[in-house]
């Protein structure tokens, strides 16, 4: 199933059947919503992620988006620093989430609760598909 | 050196309220200490602003970060995100407490305010350190008790108030 997008004055095909990224023939990965807003694609992949999981470390979300470590991380600190979210380390790994006490919290977490609604469906499912479970080491996917 | 920095940022037109655990601090009588210095600035001035203030008195930006340091001492001072709030309640200036200090004045969280920002860490993180600073804020001065029923009500704690309430009693 393909659906088209206007980008400007030319359109680009996204193929929704991708599971996991939704990218167009030339590689562009398709979400752009709110960022007018939130200032980067790479903001809001992140709050995306964030909204979807309601919390995350770097290397998943970038593995999530086919981004950047680097540029995932410079996000979440970013965001931090300006209180927006909050981190905690479990073991080695950083774990960020929203900050309970920013005061814009409801609002943010209302519009990216809305923008993941206008997700493709593949792409909802992969983010709001969530294994913490347990798995044995060693045991096939 | 908080009222150093306020007067500071105060004659480059930056009006700022200490918050956080320095306020802790100064409520409880040194009891919790704190070296952080946390002001939120109600000028809404741009970071640089604040950055070209601070340098005139030997504070320097701690790389990317929110935080300034000085070569010299072991505070370190912190610009959290505006407004001027505890949990959704805005705080005005009409709120806000000022201190003479020999060093001149420090507008700070008044108690009843410190106290909110203390249990909010309670309530959400589970921190018994600020319910500890809390009690101690609340033995130590005048808490307005019906400004924090409202407060616990609002921001969706109406049990806690009186365990809250019942705690500061025994």
């Amino acid at each position: 199933m393909i659906f088209v997008k206007p980008r400007r004055n030319s359109f680009t095909f996204y193929n929704t059947e991708y599971i996991g990224n939704i990218t167009d023939i030339f590689g562009n990965t398709a979400i752009a919503m709110i960022e007018a807003i939130v200032g980067s694609e790479g903001a809001e992949r992140v709050l995306l992620f964030l909204a979807a999981r309601n919390e995350g470390y770097a290397s998943e979300i970038a593995n999530q988006w086919n981004m950047d470590v680097s540029t995932v991380q410079s996000q979440l600190k970013r965001m931090e620093r300006d209180g927006l979210l909050i981190s905690s380390t479990r073991g080695r790994t950083r774990i960020y989430r929203f900050n309970p006490r920013y005061i814009f919290k409801e609002e943010t977490q209302a519009l990216l609760n809305k923008a993941l609604l206008h997700l493709p469906d593949s792409l909802q499912a992969t983010l709001l598909l969530d294994r913490r479970r347990p798995r044995r080491t060693g045991k096939p996917l | 050196m908080a009222a150093l920095i306020v007067n500071t940022l105060a004659d480059a037109g930056i009006d700022v309220v200490l918050v956080g655990g320095s306020c802790v601090c100064i409520w409880t009588n040194e009891r919790f200490a704190s070296f952080d210095l946390d002001f939120i600035d109600l000028t809404y001035k741009r970071r640089k602003e604040i950055a070209a203030a601070l340098a005139g008195i030997g504070f320097v930006p701690k790389g990317q970060t929110r935080y300034f340091e000085h070569p010299d001492s072991q505070w370190s001072v912190e610009f959290p995100s505006a407004p001027l709030a505890v949990g959704h309640e805005e705080i005005g200036n009409d709120r806000v407490a000022e201190l003479q200090t020999p060093m001149g004045i420090i507008r700070l969280l008044n108690p009843t305010d410190c106290i909110k920002d203390r249990l909010l860490w309670y309530y959400l993180e589970n921190d018994l350190q600020c319910w500890e600073q809390a009690l101690d804020i609340a033995h130590g001065h005048k808490v307005i008790w019906g400004d924090l029923k409202t407060w616990h009500d609002n921001e969706g704690f109406p049990d806690e108030f009186r365990t809250f309430k019942d705690a500061v009693s025994s």
